[in-house]
């Protein structure tokens, strides 16, 4: 009969399958005649088993935005290539779009049900304020005119960019172009210090039935500009979200 | 490999990576951190993946990798179980406290991830990396990078102390819960 030592090392490919027939019969020949040896094969397959048949319920779901957080990593994974064009790039597509994705569902689940398409939107926005801040801000800021340029020529987003919100201390650093509404939402990132800004403009024909909303913990503020509807959108006070939208040219409507 | 189609497939793999993470680093916080890590190094280097290979296993290299710096950043020992004293520690498998063979199927999941926690970290992912997992033992020794016969002994040597501590935690509730609590263990 082998020893115990020769029989400890097969008793876990012996549980997992994973031995020959030959080694099999030489544990299983073991065991009959060893109950410390058949105690230890007991105490593998059992554990064996249990983990196997809980690895469901062992594995569960990963907090709610790491995987947001892990599809943002990619952009830091390239940083060069993305100061290279730092503007309305394409590099980062798929991974903003995976992000969108996973934000969209997570507003569904917050909004999707609510009767009020007007604020289903404007938590779509605020998500994608927030997404789009953490990817796309460029800190060094951008030239309206450049912004201007690009939304053109690119996406074929022929909007005026609001000028001379510098003095009320707001600076633009970024653009971008967002896909729901059934087209191409505009979507400008500026700064006012520490407040982050967002200004989106919706595809022509698209109104919202409030003009007034708060959402997620953000303000948002729309107005109607060239034809078009505008949202501004901050974590701030709606009162200081009103004074942000009229210095990007808000008329009361 | 397909930028979109590899962030896509890595993507996939998260809430596996981070149930994982879980149990290497036991505090879902370093869970987080450690799985946003592994993400970052995955794309930093995702064009040394070669398609068609086995991404899941690319995937959880890098995984433990980032826990072994992240720890030794931290100046603690990587894992426990690595140091020689404790792989060559003698066996103690003939001293079982319990000679009688018990069932563990009436397990509670708490009891489960508590007695997985508590077993030394080396172990604990040997046996993560087969039974949850289900990695081969060449796949899990690439991952871990020690020999098979290493992975082996620590999957065996994890299953046993797992055991043992499920056999310890259902007789403490046995004799908490009295006469009737016998019920989450049965005698064979």
């Amino acid at each position: 009969m082998d020893s115990c030592r020769d029989i400890d090392t097969l008793m876990t490919p012996v549980a997992d399958n994973e031995a020959t027939a030959a080694e099999r019969e030489r544990v299983e020949g073991h065991l009959r005649e060893c109950a410390p040896c058949h105690r230890q094969m007991h105490a593998e397959r059992e554990a064996r088993e249990l983990v196997h048949e809980r690895a469901g319920t062992l594995v569960g779901h990963a907090p709610l935005g790491l995987r947001a957080r892990c599809a943002a990593t990619r952009a830091q994974a390239a940083p060069a290539a993305r100061r290279r064009l730092p503007l309305l790039s394409g590099a980062g597509w798929p991974m903003a779009l995976a992000a969108t994705l996973v934000l969209a569902v997570a507003g569904a689940a917050l909004y999707g049900l609510v009767v009020n398409p007007s604020k289903a939107v404007a938590a779509q926005l605020t998500l994608d304020h927030l997404k789009c801040f953490t990817l796309f801000e460029e800190p060094a800021g951008l030239a309206p005119a450049e912004v201007q340029a690009a939304l053109k020529a690119r996406f074929g987003i022929d909007i005026v960019l609001p000028a001379g919100q510098e003095a009320s201390g707001l600076t633009l650093v970024g653009g971008r172009r967002c896909l729901y509404l059934d087209g191409s939402v505009a979507h400008l990132l500026y700064r006012k210090g520490a407040v982050r800004v967002s200004l989106f403009v919706l595809p022509t024909g698209t109104k919202l039935s409030q003009t007034d909303l708060d959402v997620l913990g953000h303000s948002a503020v729309a107005f109607t500009r060239g034809g078009r509807t505008w949202v501004a959108l901050a974590r701030a006070p709606h009162a200081e979200m009103k004074a942000i939208a009229s210095a990007f040219g808000a008329v009361a409507n | 490999m397909d930028p979109a189609a590899f962030e896509r497939d890595a993507l996939a793999l998260v809430d596996r990576l981070f149930a994982a993470a879980l149990r290497l680093t036991r505090n879902e916080a370093d869970a987080q951190d450690l799985v946003q890590d592994t993400y970052l190094r995955a794309f930093r280097s995702s064009g040394q993946f070669e398609p068609g290979t086995n991404l899941r296993g690319w995937m959880f290299t890098i995984l433990h990798n980032t826990f072994l710096n992240q720890r030794r950043d931290r100046g603690r020992s990587p894992i426990d179980a690595d140091s020689e004293a404790v792989e060559q520690a003698p066996d103690d498998r003939h001293a079982a406290a319990n000679p009688e063979e018990l069932l563990l199927r009436e397990t509670m999941d708490a009891d489960l991830q508590a007695a997985l926690d508590s077993l030394p970290a080396a172990y604990r992912e040997a046996v993560w990396l087969r039974d949850v997992e289900q990695f081969s033992y060449e796949e899990i020794a690439g991952i871990v990078g020690v020999p098979i016969g290493t992975v082996m002994s620590r999957i065996s040597r994890g299953r046993r102390a797992l055991y043992d501590d499920l056999v310890a935690r259902s007789g403490d509730y046995a004799r908490r819960a009295g006469a009737g609590g016998e019920s989450r263990s049965r005698r064979v």
